[in-house]
């Protein structure tokens, strides 16, 4: 497994207090706010004497789109679970809705984005604090309804213009991983469609049979159900973007939110995203 | 109503507390519109009108406003006037239906119009295999999804200016030997032009504004199916200045045909 950059190899999740002490990429991300959080926290002794009756304790906010919910309400159950006495409220929405609320003074810890171009435009805006983490891979895939009218093959079916085709509008993460999908594979999109509501709606267009082919994130493809049939883009063309989490500035208890993307890159945080589509880092 | 009046005559003074809560409405409408004008990037207007896709968004969102308020009354007229003047079997239910593009979601009015009018809907496949003709993802896909959100308008505003127009003026004209069309041209059309003004500029407004059922039924293509409101929406993802600016560039012409009718679509509240 190639998760071994952070934990290396410690998954006991009451141990996640040692990783916010001493881990070495967090500590210089909560070395300034680091007063608040153990005051938050009231744990003065953390990195000092690491034992499982320093309990994490209260409640934080993450934020994410709507394609990540699949794996996150998992990673909410799992992480309340070994948390007791934290309670973690998940905000879904679009990026840029999401970075409004943060702009205009909404309080959140956590932030996931898709891809790395969302991930600057957070860190453009100074909402971010510390270096963001991977924690998956987002994977396009060719999405077709499920008698495949099209008889859509690969890639190349993207340049036929007789088929009607959705994708992505460029703005968006799953548009700009179609882009230089289309570069990569050297074909010229034949688009009917760039979709606003991205991924999920270009599955939804798919699904109700009147889009032959849809290129999308593969975790999406499940919203479907039975109506549609996921092709696998060949491993020689296919692009990725990784999914990654950080800490905001906004973050009224930095100890939590960094124990929340600690757990989000131990092997059983990443395999909450792998389960459900997502590809391993 | 004759309460009103008198007011307005001054005969009687308006209570203060109808005074301030009127003018926290009126606030509580004004201050988001003003918060977008503050935000609004004035200083590069120039630049930022002409960037390409602006200008097709614009042509686009007013061809199909146009092309679906045509539709609207083409459609809705005659119905108003059926609700209004036969004796139909389950009028009320058909009044409820009437409104439900009011009370859908739009973009549940788009998968609704899908079923319906798609290649696989209960309709949409004949006029496929018949006719060759699919309106999702084109132009006309626009206009229907549109005018089927702007029908309420029109068949709501027309139902009660049929249904209040006084019948012995109608029977006059016909007992003095002017035939059905005369009577409609020169008695029946003077009386609701009021509510036929309201109810096309309604649906006209409403038109431009048009997001869901548009996105979901035609989808986004620059140029074919990309209205202004789409174009804002996708903005918002890079930009929130430019967005801000498309709004408010859709808003213009919109609010300057609302202040042309003078009002007359404050009649919609009567009916």
């Amino acid at each position: 497994m190639p998760i071994r950059s952070r934990a290396g190899g410690v998954v006991a999740l009451a141990a996640i207090t040692v990783l916010t002490g001493c881990g070495s990429s967090a500590a210089p991300d909560t070395s300034v706010p680091a007063a608040t959080g153990t005051a938050a926290s009231s744990s003065p002794a953390a990195d000092a004497s690491p034992t499982s009756s320093e309990a994490l304790a209260g409640a934080m906010t993450v934020m994410a789109p709507g394609p990540l919910k699949a794996a996150l309400d998992k990673a909410k159950a799992a992480f309340e679970a070994a948390n007791p006495q934290v309670t973690v409220t998940m905000n879904y929405a679009h990026i840029p809705t999401l970075l409004s609320q943060l702009s205009e003074g909404v309080s959140a810890d956590v932030l996931l984005t898709p891809d790395e171009g969302t991930m600057k435009m957070a860190q453009g805006k100074e909402l971010t604090t510390g270096t963001p983490e991977p924690v998956a891979t987002n994977v396009l895939a060719l999405v077709v309804p499920a008698d495949n009218p099209g008889k859509v093959t690969g890639v190349a079916d993207l340049g036929k213009k007789a088929l009607t085709i959705a994708v992505c509008a460029a703005e968006l993460p799953c548009g700009k991983l179609t882009d230089a999908l289309a570069k990569k594979a050297d074909v010229t999109i034949e688009a009917d469609s760039l979709e606003p509501g991205g991924s999920p709606g270009v599955v939804t267009k798919v699904a109700t049979g009147e889009v032959d082919l849809g290129v999308v994130f593969a975790p999406d493809i499940k919203t479907g159900g039975d109506k549609v049939t996921a092709i696998p883009i060949d491993a020689a063309v296919v692009t990725t973007s990784q999914v990654l989490a950080v800490e905001l500035g906004a973050s009224t208890d930095p100890t939590l939110a960094q124990a929340f993307l600690d757990f989000l890159t131990t092997p059983e945080g990443a395999a909450l995203f792998t389960g459900v589509g997502f590809g391993p880092l | 109503m004759r309460i009103a009046r008198r007011d307005s005559a001054g005969t009687r003074a308006t209570p203060i507390v109808i005074w301030v809560l009127g003018s926290l409405g009126a606030i509580f409408l004004i201050l988001p519109l003003l918060g977008l004008i503050v935000r609004a990037p004035w200083g590069d207007l120039g630049e930022r009108l002409t960037r390409p896709g602006v200008g097709d968004a614009l042509r686009l969102s007013v061809l199909c406003a146009t092309g679906s308020t045509i539709l609207a009354l083409l459609l809705g007229l005659p119905l108003a006037w059926l609700l209004a003047r036969q004796s139909l079997p389950g009028k009320p239910l058909i009044r409820a239906i009437v409104v439900v593009p009011l009370l859908l979601p739009p973009i549940v009015s788009g998968i609704g119009l899908l079923a319906a009018l798609g290649r696989r809907g209960l309709v949409g496949g004949a006029l496929d295999n018949w006719f060759g003709l699919r309106l999702p993802f084109s132009t006309a896909g626009v206009i229907v999804a549109v005018s089927y959100v702007a029908l309420p308008f029109v068949v709501v505003t027309l139902e009660g200016a049929f249904a209040s127009v006084n019948r012995q003026m109608e029977n006059a004209a016909a007992t003095l030997g002017a035939s059905p069309t005369v009577v409609t041209r020169t008695v029946t059309l003077p009386l609701i032009l009021p509510s036929l003004v309201a109810g096309t500029v309604l649906a006209w407004a409403r038109s431009m504004g048009e997001f869901g059922a548009t996105v979901t039924f035609a989808g986004n293509l620059p140029g074919r199916t990309q209205t202004l409101p789409l174009a804002t929406f996708l903005a918002l993802e890079t930009d929130l200045e430019q967005a801000i600016l498309l709004s408010l560039l859709l808003l213009t012409p919109t609010v300057a045909m609302l202040v042309l009718a003078r009002g007359r679509w404050r009649g919609m509240g009567a009916t």
